[in-house]
């Protein structure tokens, strides 16, 4: 492969995976809803454009596949053939099997044999032609008038558009039209897409092949009502360099004069690893200069102080900055669900749509990496557990057609994700007794349990464990997975059930993970940092009332709310509640957790500060109250508490 | 012999101007009010071609262009839209309309965009 063909095939792969996107979703959504022929031309131009791309790539076996597909989902356009399970499935199949001849032609491969797939397209493309359906008013004799590709001779025509022309796009549609009923068209420039957005000046330009003479051709187009002229050259028909294509997407352009410029372009793909690099160092700055404070307070250095105020300013503008260019739009995994979510309840026997919402929310990368494996096992458990199979449903008086729904919200500095089934919904009292019964819960607290802390066993280790016969609602499989690894990005999780109506299931993340502002508190010779987030005030003793209830020592605060002292030794851990009182000097932090609010004893606050979070060693982790590690400006390691399980003495 | 022309608009001044521009060239014009009297008419009269307005109501345009092509495959039908309607312009042209126009238009340009529709065979 030549140099300039390396240097396109990025882009060939991420466009080609949008293409198979667009048509996945595309089939999915013509499988709903069999009329709408909108999907079915989305499906088709996909097929048609990545065949273009192909071919100028020189893929010839994703060029012969893609062609053929583009014929199967011409005769559902010409409504010659519905498009049924059937025809859907296939199709599905054969963009999977798209994407795996990528892979191998554009690693130099030869591996994948295309000529299973493509037969089962053609003999379902001719089992179309054999046994019409019902032929529409221009379909019959239609698909006659398209020669295939080795057909006739290439030519490149220019067609320019009257400038008082209002709609040059349907003006351009018209002619691609009506080139398409005289030969093939192999590409345009700009691409299809943008010329029927009418993203062209005055003119633009098709690659065509066909049988018929050049002058036949130029007449066609100058019928055209509004085209201005028409410029037909003859190519050569041997494969087409490789051209640039246009960054918003469609096919590459044809060949040299008219290659997009590249300064057009208003986004550079940058790999991973250089943000991650870009993370680190901006995390590193941030600890630098908090070191130089330090120093510069301590020495009481003036010009210094202001300096440092300046680049505190530039480095937080940066540090904004390179968090954001990691932000990713959480389509891009939600995507791939309703496929998913299909295959699934397909091999289930089940009848399931699944309902995206709030695609455009944007994540932190590494976050977005991090929940699509919970989400999965979210979606399965609806379609495997939740949704009935149709004939219950039916019998319940529900829509046979259960309805998962995937949706995300921002809510300020966290976004929430939810997903909502229409199943038949988790039974608490057995989940409550199932809990009892492999010794999780105590009977005797049932009363002060609320119906969503009960349907939270479902996540405890162990209760999945529970056998076929006693499975409740068979939701526990892996949900302490799923709760374990949303507690480790920092999140947390929360469900309802309501029996035969369904359930939902709320995960609560952060929206990034790398920087987050803490308090620092000094334990004896310790420092550990409490995440901003969790702490509600800091107060000193005078602003409050000491006192003890009951033999616990509690604070009772100026509304009249009440909360429990907690004291913390960092080599003792935490004392029973309330078993400590506050010493004199001492400052209460209150840290909610969870429900709870609590008064931590500061013996000694440090203050206010970013902090860039690393996570804690294998050793650590997963130990109690515990949330990471962070480097402090005199390089200092402190340990950083963590509010969401700071209070749980049981572990 | 003088070719017909069904003019189908809900308003009435926009059926007057496509009248005044192509009477003055011998074509015989009739008109229709909405889609449904836009179908009644053209069984009737079976004109040689349709000038057919996109939003009205009763019945669109785009629905009376299916039914007309229905009955009469080799029915001439030029979409008339106001700007902005690019989608229905493509969604009558995928159903069998031979051209568009697009309002506000020149008298130049209807006379044209008629007599070239006139001269097209269209695909039953």
């Amino acid at each position: 492969m030549s140099d300039d063909m390396t240097a396109y095939r990025d882009v060939f792969l991420s466009e080609s995976a949008e293409y198979l996107q667009a048509m996945t979703e595309g089939l999915l959504a013509l499988e709903a809803e069999p009329n709408d022929l909108e999907p079915v031309e989305t499906v088709f131009r996909g097929a048609h454009s990545l065949k273009g791309m192909a071919a100028a790539m020189g893929y010839t076996r994703t060029q012969e596949l893609t062609h053929k597909m583009e014929s199967l989902m011409d005769t559902v356009r010409k409504r010659v053939q519905v498009a049924d399970h059937g025809l859907i499935d296939l199709m599905l199949r054969a963009t999977d099997t798209v994407q795996t001849v990528i892979d191998d032609e554009s690693g130099g491969g030869d591996a994948v044999d295309i000529a299973p797939m493509v037969a089962e397209l053609v003999a379902r493309t001719a089992g179309a032609s054999s046994a019409p359906g019902p032929v529409t008013h221009h379909g019959a004799g239609e698909s006659a008038r398209h020669p295939s590709d080795e057909d006739g001779a290439r030519y490149r025509i220019r067609v320019s558009i009257e400038e008082s022309c209002v709609l040059k796009g349907v003006r351009a549609y018209m002619t691609l039209k009506r080139l398409s009923h005289m030969g093939t068209i192999i590409d345009t420039t700009p691409s299809a897409r943008e010329i029927e957005d009418e993203q062209f000046d005055r003119w633009f330009e098709v690659l065509f092949q066909t049988t018929s003479a050049p002058e036949a051709v130029r007449n066609a187009v100058l019928a055209v009502t509004e085209v201005e002229d028409a410029l037909v050259e003859r190519v050569e028909t041997a494969p087409t360099a490789p051209t640039v294509p246009a960054e918003t997407g469609a096919a590459p352009a044809s060949p040299a004069r008219s290659v997009p410029k590249l300064s057009d372009t208003q986004t550079v793909r940058i790999s991973i690893s250089h943000l991650d690099a870009m993370v680190n160092l901006v995390g590193e700055l941030v600890i630098i200069r908090s070191r130089l404070e330090r120093v510069a307070r301590q020495s009481g250095l003036p010009d210094m102080v202001d300096a440092l105020d300046a680049l505190q300013r530039v480095s937080a503008d940066l540090q904004q900055e390179v968090m954001q260019t990691r932000m990713v739009p959480v389509g891009n995994i939600f995507n791939r669900f309703p496929r998913m979510v299909r295959d699934l309840a397909r091999d289930l026997g089940k009848d399931v749509t699944l309902i995206t919402e709030g695609l455009d929310i944007e994540l932190d990368r590494t976050v977005l990496d991090e929940i699509g494996d919970p989400i999965v096992h979210l979606l399965r458990n609806c379609v495997d557990h939740g949704i009935e199979a149709p004939e219950e449903r039916q019998a319940v008086g529900k829509p046979t057609r259960g309805t998962v729904t995937l949706s995300a919200e921002r809510e300020r500095e966290q976004i929430r994700i939810t997903v909502t089934d229409d199943g038949r919904g988790m039974d608490v009292e057995r989940i409550w007794q199932a809990a009892v019964a492999r010794g999780l819960a105590d009977p005797a607290t049932r009363e002060s349990h609320s119906e969503s802390d009960i349907l939270l066993y479902v996540c405890m280790p162990g209760f999945s464990t529970v056998d076929k016969a006693t499975r409740v609602s068979g939701r526990g499989v892996g949900m302490d997975v799923v709760k374990g690894k949303i507690e480790y990005l920092g999140g947390s999780i929360s469900m309802r059930s309501k029996r035969g109506v369904g359930t939902t299931v709320s995960l609560v993340l952060p929206l990034t993970l790398a920087i987050i502002q803490a308090l620092l508190i000094a334990f004896g010779e310790r420092v550990y940092a409490l995440p901003l987030g969790a702490v509600d005030e800091v107060l000193g003793l005078e602003e409050v009332n000491v006192t003890t209830i009951d033999g616990r020592w509690v604070a009772e605060l100026r509304g009249g709310d009440v909360v429990t002292v907690q004291h913390f030794d960092p080599t003792e851990g935490l004392s029973a509640p309330g078993a400590v009182a506050p010493a004199a000097g001492d400052h209460l932090v209150l840290v909610r957790s969870g429900e709870e609010t609590r008064a931590l004893i500061a013996p000694s606050l440090i203050g206010r500060q970013e902090i860039v979070i690393k996570p804690l060693s294998r050793l650590l982790r997963g130990l109690h109250g515990l949330g990471g590690a962070t480097v402090l400006g005199d390089g200092q390691v402190a340990l950083i508490l963590d509010p969401r399980t700071l209070f749980r003495t049981e572990g | 012999m003088s070719k017909t022309v069904l003019v189908v608009d809900d308003a009435a001044f926009m059926r007057m101007m496509i009248r005044d521009i192509l009477a003055r060239e011998g074509y015989v014009i009739h008109e229709a009010v909405n889609g449904r009297d836009a179908v009644e008419k053209y069984l009737e009269i079976k004109p040689d071609i349709v000038t057919m307005d996109i939003t009205m109501p009763e019945m669109s345009g785009l629905e009376a262009l299916r039914l007309i092509r229905e009955q009469d495959p080799g029915a001439r039908v030029l979409v008339v839209s106001a700007m902005g309607q690019q989608k229905m312009i493509v969604e009558a042209l995928e159903n069998g309309a031979l051209d568009f126009l697009v309002k506000p238009f020149q008298p130049t340009k209807v006379l044209e965009t008629v007599k070239k529709c006139l001269q097209t065979t269209p695909r039953g």
